[in-house]
């Protein structure tokens, strides 16, 4: 009952904020003479949606591809790698500190020779939004799994578990909530990888939309490609939170922001 | 007094790179690593006869730094310019809005939500909108470097003034602490862990976040030089720009790790981990 | 101990102890769901300067609340408290507070976390220091000046707590639970230990408790508080001669006062057997 209310809530308190961001927006540009291709009214924008929505669909599910995808490669990476450190002390000392360092390096500088490699396909965007995606995943699960106490390991020995099953039905729990905080930024990440990959070089996708109608100066194609993205990264971090809501009910972590 | 678990925890959280062994592995393992690479990227150049134009050799980037130095470190210049400045604007605004937001419980309920919704967007998206709006001077690039880098510092500063007990704003109001002496005791030395964790990631951020506008939009800085090397497929060019990115990276990371360790330098550096690992 | 203390100068001290009046205090609020709670029935309590009070009672019977209500630190639904002849309105701060939590600041060694007190206070550093550090001296933290928080043993902590609290010399010294976090041996030496302090320049103490052996051996009274919403039982003088010593636990006149408490717990439903 209390889960509902809060999220109803929630719901209002967005509604009611994109209701007074639309409406500020639409004053601005009734009251002032702004060009509208810098900021088209909200009317245009919704034209703009609405008559090609079909458009902005196909685009919309070529990034939603790549960042899927990214962020698919990234994440199976980074497990593989996390199971490694932990488990392999020589690795774990060698790499992780290495790979600590890595989180912070600007990898988005690597962007362009991407494109010179792979041209305007999907594989630049796909590497590149794994690429960013990789370590903060890899780091967060490697705490996540380091939480494991010794505690905890006993526990789960008295109890009969053998190694797999403390790995698989226990260590995975624990490391679960640091998991999905790493999955959660992993999520924003890839989408900036496989954007700012559309905005290097490509022919289709929302990053595509982007750049062209801000180089065309079409106020209702730019805006309503930059909500799509938007709309479509804020949801994809929302479903990681239902997933953490669902997976960890009643913990504590399931209520973190 | 402390527990076997917690004294696990905390013998990671060494291990982490935290501790003495951490920090000394922390500078020569990048170097290490760097030869590693700069090794295999060698080999697999020599052996498998890959064009420059894909991958040139470590030695014809080299020679290509050296060659085009004094235009990398104009271009440096003016990428690292835009970075601290925003990264400058970012700290001075973002942190009294923290402390701000922090204080006033139903500003917290108003602006928290949409600073929590922000931090999951993809920010530097917008940067062909600010291109568009301001053309191609050092305006959007600042807008974008600066919102790169607010909502984290921002973020921070609450989290940090949230993390006090309710018993230690008990104790400082019975002792007679009042608006500034509550921030200067209590708030900014709870905050500080935090905001100097967010402080040395929105360094590197603000690299990142010029460098992206500058290839969206920009007539200068490495960003541009990157665009235009591989426009004219000048891999080895672009490769030497590359270089350049990740050291000024290192620089404004190191900067960043030296100005909060200077900054709060009363608090003690055992304080500061035991809140950062 | 004694003779330390009173190396004070004068102009540090304050006047000793402070008669306490609280008239009519109660305490409710309203839950999430919407309900209101009725946490402390209107309380009436004239404690007099210089006494040690121990407030005792259940968990959740409003004697923590009352405590806090007395230092301004929360707002009484009804009543008032007055301290002498000042009533309280806001957080008064001319007096010292100590946690069950020893609440000390993790980035300040503990002579600083002491010296805190005389940094908002504007007092002269020089003294307040010269007392910080007599304080530790009596109160065995002599030597541990610069080690932080994290370096320290419960105990400790609270001592540093302790001494904080005592720092600006004030007449009333509010404790919640001081203790209760500590081992049991612990928890022993530091009921002496705050004996010897409390007796040496007698300030107005009120010491929150769930023990009532910890109760009699500290109070010159006890407050006994029903379950939720609270009301005072009982106030109980215990005129037991000081100093008290562990060995006074075993006497028949401590044990009758244990005795006396325990039934009347039982008696409101908290002690079942």
């Amino acid at each position: 009952m209390a889960i509902i209310a809060g999220l109803l809530r929630r719901m209002l308190v967005i509604t009611v904020t994109i209701a007074l961001v639309g409406l500020v927006w639409w004053a601005a540009t009734s009251i002032w003479d702004v060009p509208t291709y810098l900021i088209p009214p909200p009317s245009e924008v919704w034209t703009a949606l609405t008559t090609s929505s079909s458009f902005f669909l196909t685009n919309a599910r070529v990034t939603a591809t790549e960042i899927l995808l990214g962020l698919a490669v990234a994440t199976g990476a980074a497990v593989a790698w996390a199971a490694l450190i932990v488990s392999v002390d020589i690795v774990r000392k060698a790499v992780f500190p290495l790979m600590v360092v890595a989180q912070s390096a600007p990898k988005e500088a690597l962007a362009p020779i991407f494109i010179i490699w792979w041209g305007f396909s999907a594989t630049p965007k796909i590497v590149m939004a794994s690429l960013i995606a990789f370590f903060p995943i890899l780091v967060a699960t490697v705490v996540g799994l380091e939480r494991f106490t010794r505690e905890q390991q006993l526990l789960a020995s008295s109890m009969g578990a053998g190694p797999l099953r403390r790995f698989f039905s226990f260590r995975i729990w624990v490391a679960l909530p640091s998991f999905l905080s790493g999955i959660r930024l992993g999520v924003t990440l890839a989408a900036i990888g496989a954007v700012l990959g559309e905005y290097l070089g490509s022919d289709k996708g929302l990053g595509y939309m982007i750049v062209t109608s801000a180089r065309q100066l079409n106020g209702g194609f730019l805006y309503g490609a930059l909500i799509s993205l938007m709309i479509m990264c804020w949801a994809m971090v929302r479903a990681v939170d239902v997933a953490e809501l669902l997976l960890l009910r009643g913990t504590r972590a399931g209520k973190g922001f | 007094m402390r527990t076997e678990s917690q004294q696990a925890a905390s013998e990671a959280g060494r291990q982490f790179g935290s501790g003495a062994i951490g920090t000394s592995m922390s500078l020569v393992l990048p170097m290490v690593s760097a030869i590693v690479v700069g090794l295999i990227w060698f080999g697999v150049v020599a052996l498998f006869d890959i064009p420059k134009y894909i991958l040139p050799s470590p030695e014809t980037v080299v020679a290509s730094m050296f060659e085009n130095r004094s235009a990398l470190f104009n271009e440096a210049q003016a990428t690292g310019l835009i970075a601290i400045t925003g990264l400058a604007l970012s700290v001075a605004f973002g942190v009294p809005l923290g402390f701000v937001i922090a204080r006033y419980k139903p500003l917290r309920r108003v602006l928290m939500p949409p600073i929590v919704a922000i931090q999951s967007i993809p920010k530097v998206a917008l940067a062909p909108l600010f291109v568009a709006w301001l053309g191609f001077g050092a305006a959007p690039k600042l807008i974008i470097t600066t919102l790169v880098t607010f909502f984290p510092l921002t973020l921070a500063t609450i989290v940090g003034v949230e993390s006090i007990t309710v018993t230690t704003s008990q104790l400082a109001r019975s002792i007679g602490c009042r608006s500034f002496g509550l921030v200067r005791y209590i708030w900014f030395p709870s905050a500080a862990p935090y905001i100097a964790a967010a402080f040395r990631t929105a360094a590197t951020l603000a690299v990142v976040g010029t460098l992206v506008a500058e290839f969206v939009g920009s007539a200068e800085g490495l960003g541009n030089l990157l665009l235009i090397a591989s426009g004219n497929r000048d891999t080895t060019l672009a490769f030497a720009a590359i270089l350049v990115v990740a050291a000024l990276g290192m620089v404004f990371y190191g900067g960043a790790s030296l100005i909060a360790r200077g900054a709060t330098a009363r608090l003690g550096s055992e304080y500061m981990r035991s809140k950062t690992t | 101990m004694s003779r330390q203390i009173q190396s004070v100068p004068p102009d540090v001290r304050a006047p000793v102890g402070v008669p306490i009046s609280i008239q009519g205090v109660g305490h409710s609020y309203v839950t999430n769901e919407g309900r209101r709670v009725e946490a402390l029935k209107e309380v009436d309590l004239e404690i007099a300067a210089g006494e040690f009070v121990v407030f005792l009672g259940p968990s959740g019977c409003g004697k923590s609340t009352l405590l806090l209500t007395v230092a301004g630190l929360l707002k009484p639904t009804t009543g008032r408290v007055r301290l002498g002849d000042h009533e309280v309105r806001r957080p008064y701060t001319d007096l010292g507070i100590v946690f069950q939590d020893p609440t000390l600041l993790e980035w300040r060694t503990a002579l600083r976390n002491i010296m805190m007190q005389a940094e908002v206070r504007r007092m002269d550093k020089e003294k307040a220091r010269a007392r910080a550090l007599e304080l530790m001296e009596s109160t065995k933290l002599g030597g541990f000046e610069d080690s932080y928080p994290s370096g320290l043993s419960g105990g400790m902590k609270q001592r540093v707590a302790i001494c904080r609290a005592l720092l600006h010399d004030p007449p009333l010294l509010l404790m919640d639970e001081p203790f209760a976090a500590l081992d049991a041996l612990t928890r022993d030496q530091m009921g002496i230990d705050l004996q010897a302090l409390w007796l040496n320049d007698q300030k107005t103490v009120i010491f929150v408790t769930h023990s009532i052996t910890e109760a009699v051996f500290l109070a010159d009274r006890i407050v006994v508080f029903s379950p939720r919403p609270g009301r005072v039982l009982v106030d109980l003088p215990v005129d037991l001669a000081r100093p008290r010593k562990l060995d006074d636990q075993k006497t028949p006149e401590f044990l009758d006062r244990v005795d006396k408490i325990t039934k009347l717990l039982r008696n409101e439903g908290v002690l079942q057997e």
